[in-house]
């Protein structure tokens, strides 16, 4: 804190006046929809009626389900794979950390092209599993499965570089003291990177839950099964335009609080562990 | 410490130079094409189920009026409705359903009468792999069977809704059995025609509800058959176009809704299996 308050009275006047006037450009740019939706929304009186339907209800239990089944599995699969990468010389896992990053660049409808190409009963994979009786597109796995391919990327990326910012040597001393890799693994090297693991974890959660074009295109649109909150925001635009603003404002409000819980949470971890 | 951007006066320039460059170039975006001759264009929104239709008409009317230049936007009729009742400027508006058309002159953002200039039936595609499995309609109360509709809130959901009803009846089992049982093999409810057409062709569902201008696409034909409806249970969807609420550009609206009436629209329209009596 008291760096930035140094840097900000060394900086000379006009450019400092140019750099708050750009913030407030950009905090109204992005503030002013936000705050749009939450006034029209609060305003309209089916608020109530809207969030308390059935069908909210249900949607914002399917997404919240999903999208915490998608967590736990990006951060069991995914942490590994950060740490390997970060940890290795391999090319081949130097050229896979490129492609890890694709889904983010990717438009989301070609993932769930992508993924019925793979997954659908006609795919590469899907055919033979419907030989077995396994379907995936229309229902909730597929929800998970799209989820899973857009928002791992964040995690894994943010893992990947905490694990590479921290020093080794530590790790190393800690072998040297006779401790297993996996004393290390928890001790040493999962507490220094701890806030960017937490970061990377709220941007993964917050994605999952937006996840929209994937999900509608793989897993198709029906409620209960596979109509997440974005699904239902857009069969709500359809029809009646103040349930959509009611719904939107919730997946707001659920974004916000996973947001603010993971910082705090990560702020009071961080604090206590050192 | 922390360098900051703006410490150095050498940055400050290289920064102020670059934001001006953007602007200048985001201007020059905006205000595009002013040097060569002035096209007039003229905005259209249309259901998804006239995309290749009104592709066609669209080149035609380019051809008899040169200077015109056609701007489509296709997508759910009931979408283009909340676009337009929230202020998209267009010329034409050609909807699935006269109810969002009224919905729009009841709100007064639209003031003229629309026109009718087609109508549409349903078909049920069935996806080739289905060959000797689904055959007539009560085979669509099969197990495991995926059905795939379009959301009630899009025309040809509600359409769906009730050729459902019409040809419940007629079968075997008693009619509130077999509709429990095709409305249970329905895996999802899209947002449009065009979603549902997708899906049974790629084969992700065996069976979906469309117009029967869908189904006589040749990629659609190529890949699923259709199941036979009695003409007098099927449904017909109606097709209007009106004016919509942008001025200026009368003229061209004017020409343009006369030539969806025209022989040259109609037999495109037949073309692609839309009825124009």
């Amino acid at each position: 804190m008291t760096n930035r308050t140094q840097t900000a009275q060394n900086i000379n006047k006009p450019s400092h006046t140019l750099g708050v006037l750009i913030i407030c450009i950009y905090v109204c740019f992005i503030g002013l929809p936000l705050l749009a939706l939450i006034i029209k929304a609060a305003s309209s009186a089916s608020v109530f009626t809207v969030i308390l339907s059935p069908t909210t209800i249900q949607a914002i239990k399917l997404s919240i389900v999903t999208s915490v089944i998608s967590v736990i599995v990006i951060v069991v699969v995914g942490t590994p794979v950060a740490y390997m990468i970060s940890r290795s010389d391999s090319k081949i896992l130097k050229i896979l950390d490129v492609f890890i990053e694709l889904p983010i660049i990717l438009p989301p409808v070609v993932a769930g092209v992508a993924m019925l190409m793979a997954f659908g009963r006609q795919g590469i994979i899907g055919a033979p599993l419907e030989q077995l009786g396994i379907t995936i597109p229309f229902t909730t796995t597929a929800v998970i499965f799209a989820q899973i391919f857009v928002a791992a990327p964040f995690y894994i990326r943010s893992a990947r570089i905490s694990f590479g910012a921290i020093d080794n040597d530590l790790e190393d001393l800690s072998r040297t003291l006779g401790k297993s890799p996996w004393y290390t693994f928890w001790r040493i090297t999962i507490p220094l990177t701890w806030t960017g693991l937490t970061t990377g974890l709220a941007l993964t959660w917050a994605r999952s839950l937006s996840e929209f074009g994937a999900t509608l295109m793989f897993a198709g649109n029906m409620i209960g099964k596979t109509q997440t909150m974005p699904l239902g925001i857009l069969t709500a635009m359809e029809t009646d335009l103040n349930a959509a603003l009611s719904l939107s404002l919730i997946l707001l409000i659920v974004s916000v609080c996973i947001l603010l819980g993971i910082h705090l949470l990560s702020s009071k971890l961080s604090k206590y562990r050192s | 410490m922390t360098p900051s951007i703006f410490t150095s006066n050498k940055s400050f320039i290289t920064y102020t130079v670059i934001t001006i460059c953007i602007t200048l170039v985001m201007c020059l975006a905006c205000s595009s094409n002013k040097g060569e001759e002035a096209k007039n264009p003229l905005i259209i929104f249309a259901a998804s189920s006239l995309k290749d239709t009104y592709t066609d008409i669209a080149f035609s009317f380019e051809r008899i009026h040169p200077k015109s230049e056609i701007i489509t936007n296709f997508s759910g009729s009931q979408k283009l409705m909340m676009q337009i009742s929230h202020g998209a400027q267009v010329d034409i508006y050609a909807s699935a359903d006269l109810n969002q058309i009224s919905h729009l002159q009841r709100s007064g953002t639209i003031d003229s009468d629309p026109i009718l200039f087609a109508s549409n039936k349903l078909s049920i595609i069935v996806n080739n792999r289905n060959i000797g499995k689904i055959e007539k309609f009560n085979d669509l109360a099969g197990d495991n069977i995926k059905i795939v509709v379009a959301h009630s809130s899009v025309p040809i959901g509600r359409y769906t809704e009730r050729l459902f009803t019409n040809l419940a009846p007629q079968s075997i089992t008693p009619k509130d059995d077999l509709r429990k049982l095709i409305y249970r093999n329905i895996v999802s409810y899209e947002d449009s025609v065009k979603s549902v057409v997708m899906k049974t062709v790629l084969g992700e569902a065996d069976v979906g509800v469309v117009y029967s201008s869908d189904a006589q696409l040749e990629h659609v034909m190529n890949h699923t058959y259709t199941i036979d409806i009695p003409k007098e249970l099927n449904v017909t969807g109606t097709y209007y176009a009106v004016k919509g609420q942008k001025e200026g550009n009368s003229d061209l609206q004017n020409e343009f809704l006369t030539f969806l009436q025209s022989d040259i629209a109609k037999s495109i329209l037949q073309e692609y299996g839309f009825d124009t009596e």
